[in-house]
């Protein structure tokens, strides 16, 4: 890596260090001062930072299977992005201390669009005495408990991080022997690994978001966390190959055509979000069942209406039809504030998910919403910065394979 | 077709070996001048668009088709939903948007599908059974291994010595009449 790149890396990686610290400061007062609202904004944020290095994982994957110039592009950036996965499952600890504490009683709370009043900071289903006098959380209690819910969490985690670094690992020996056994193995862990991602991601979104509601269901909802991580590695790949674009070996194929490849898988993505979105919601508001709806009662009927709004324009249709244009696409300084919207959609996206749950009479923020996810992003964006510069970006091999590709997609 | 006083030839088609060879034709004729001009290759060349100045109008129609079908699907069940056929369905409004959305979808779908496969072919000029180029043997070549570039008859520039002295300079291995 060349000195220009470095330093400009590291004055990005200083400024997300110094905010994430602030950030990660005011919520640690937070949690001394109004611990029920630190939990509830913290795993917000939690989810929010999960998306990327998740994300990073899912498309490194897709890659090895799909192949492609785009992902040869960014693949060191992805690459780095799966190494901050330890990060991510270490920021998880504060989630699962709201879940193996329980509050003062008589700080009970009484959230869910099921009003579940008991002792608990975050999952009514953490609280026995609730569980042992509502019939339905009591049936749910083979899975829905304590032991199993951390149970499965390091599980997850444990996965994502064998295949991660069994990727990495067989990238890497790729890199510097050149031995085609070592690229098939990425090849062969990632066939299987997207079904087991399919799979891991859509267990955790039902544990980490849906079970604050135990008594809510719907078997889309992994698959739109899923969608939306994809679509927040993607869009950050965009502002990111712009920050290195000027710098060597960058220069030779950060162009054009490549925002252009990026910017129409990020549509792609853009428009797969609103599928699932939307049809979760259309399937909800058929069935017009008891247990399903008041997710969405409280999520479009108060205040919080201005949120789902502020999604179906921003998240969707703007993105959309600038993205199908070509001439946006092409152009670093067009595509790049598009992809800065949808990082930032994708954050009120988890907003509009996870929060109304704690609020389901009106739309409610509070400072730590938005300290929580801009301390953790920003120490997320330094660690991954980090790592990005703790590997080699070239190699002899993986330049090869750039410039062929590059000479394939774009004559 | 009476009216219209032919002239006696289509064109001056000259032949090229190489791909290189018809863009730098191409580029150089632009350059002098011609409009009326038309490139022939056996595979896609990129470079052609831009030398050519070739504007490719087709997405905006095929834009056109998908809200024309967007708003086809709406206006078809607001009018069998709403004005025509109104049904209670589980006590839902007559106008219950959500599920027209899945319809128009479809149909913007259908319509910018349709708007693409035969804008395509109105704007290229298909089917045409006939073309003044097919009384040139060689011009088969064009679908296999060589590279033509024309030179149109009806272009205000065209004079036959000078479009043949043009073409000449381009170093092509033939250069022919085509018969109108």
């Amino acid at each position: 890596m060349n000195n220009d790149l470095r330093s400009k890396l590291d004055r990005i990686q200083r400024t997300a260090l110094v905010v994430g610290a602030l950030g990660l400061l005011l919520v640690a007062w937070g949690f001394v001062s109004d611990r029920g609202q630190f939990y509830r904004s913290y795993l917000f944020a939690f989810t929010c930072v999960a998306m990327f290095g998740l994300g990073s994982l899912a498309l490194t994957m897709i890659h090895y299977l799909t192949g492609g110039f785009w992902g040869l592009a960014i693949r060191r950036q992805l690459e780095a992005g799966i190494r901050t996965l330890p990060l991510v499952g270490l920021m998880f600890v504060p989630v699962a201390l709201a879940i193996v504490t329980q509050p003062e009683p008589g700080a009970a709370a009484a959230h869910g669009e099921h009003g579940l009043a008991g002792n608990y900071w975050l999952y009514p289903w953490t609280d026995h005495a609730l569980v042992a006098s509502d019939h339905l959380l009591h049936h749910k209690e083979p899975w829905l408990n304590v032991n199993g819910f951390l149970g499965r969490t390091i599980l997850y985690f444990v996965i994502w991080l064998a295949m991660g670094f069994g990727i990495l690992r067989a990238a890497r020996k790729f890199d510097e022997t050149g031995d085609p056994a070592a690229e098939k193995r990425a090849k062969y862990i990632s066939g299987p690994g997207v079904l087991i991602f399919a799979l891991t991601i859509t267990g955790a979104a039902f544990d980490w978001m849906m079970s604050l509601d135990p008594k809510w269901y719907s078997t889309m909802y992994g698959v739109i966390y899923m969608v939306g991580c994809g679509l927040a590695a993607m869009a950050f790949s965009v502002v990111f190959t712009s920050w290195v674009k000027d710098h060597e070996p960058y220069p030779a194929f950060a162009k054009g055509p490549l925002f252009h490849d990026l910017g129409t898988l990020m549509f792609a993505m853009t428009m797969l979000w609103a599928y699932t979105s939307f049809s979760q919601g259309l399937i909800i508001w058929s069935g017009n069942i008891a247990e399903e709806t008041p997710w969405y009662l409280v999520r479009a009927e108060t205040s919080w209406q201005i949120v789902l709004i502020a999604l179906a324009v921003l998240h969707f249709a703007l993105p959309f039809f600038l993205l199908l244009m070509r001439r946006i696409k092409r152009d670093a300084s067009f595509v790049v504030p598009v992809a800065l919207l949808l990082l930032v959609m994708r954050h009120v996206d988890m907003y509009w998910q996870v929060v109304p749950v704690f609020h389901p009479t009106a739309l409610a923020p509070h400072w730590m919403d938005f300290a929580a996810p801009v301390g953790l992003g920003g120490l997320w964006l330094a660690f991954f910065l980090n790592r990005f510069k703790a590997h080699p970006v070239t190699s002899p091999r993986h330049d090869t394979a750039v410039q062929a590709a590059l000479g394939h997609a774009h004559h | 077709m009476a009216a219209k006083t032919h002239s006696p030839i289509h064109g001056l088609l000259a032949e090229f070996d190489k791909p290189e060879a018809l863009v730098e034709a191409a580029r150089q004729a632009r350059a002098a001048g011609y409009t009326k001009v038309e490139a022939f290759s056996p595979m896609p060349i990129h470079a052609l668009d831009g030398v050519l100045g070739l504007k490719n109008r087709l997405p905006f129609f095929v834009l056109a088709g998908g809200i024309t079908g967007m708003l086809t699907g709406a206006a078809l069940q607001y009018w069998t939903s709403v004005i025509e056929y109104p049904t209670d369905i589980g006590g839902r409004p007559w106008l219950s948007w959500p599920a027209f959305v899945v319809p128009m979808f479809e149909t913007t779908i259908l319509f910018a599908a349709l708007t693409a496969v035969f804008g395509m072919l109105i704007m290229n000029g298909l089917p045409q059974p006939y073309h003044p180029l097919f009384h040139v043997k060689r011009f088969a070549e064009a679908t296999r291994s060589r590279f033509f570039f024309l030179i149109e008859a009806e272009d205000p520039k065209f004079d036959l010595p000078s479009v043949r002295e043009f073409l000449a300079r381009q170093k092509p291995t033939s250069i022919e009449e085509v018969p109108n």
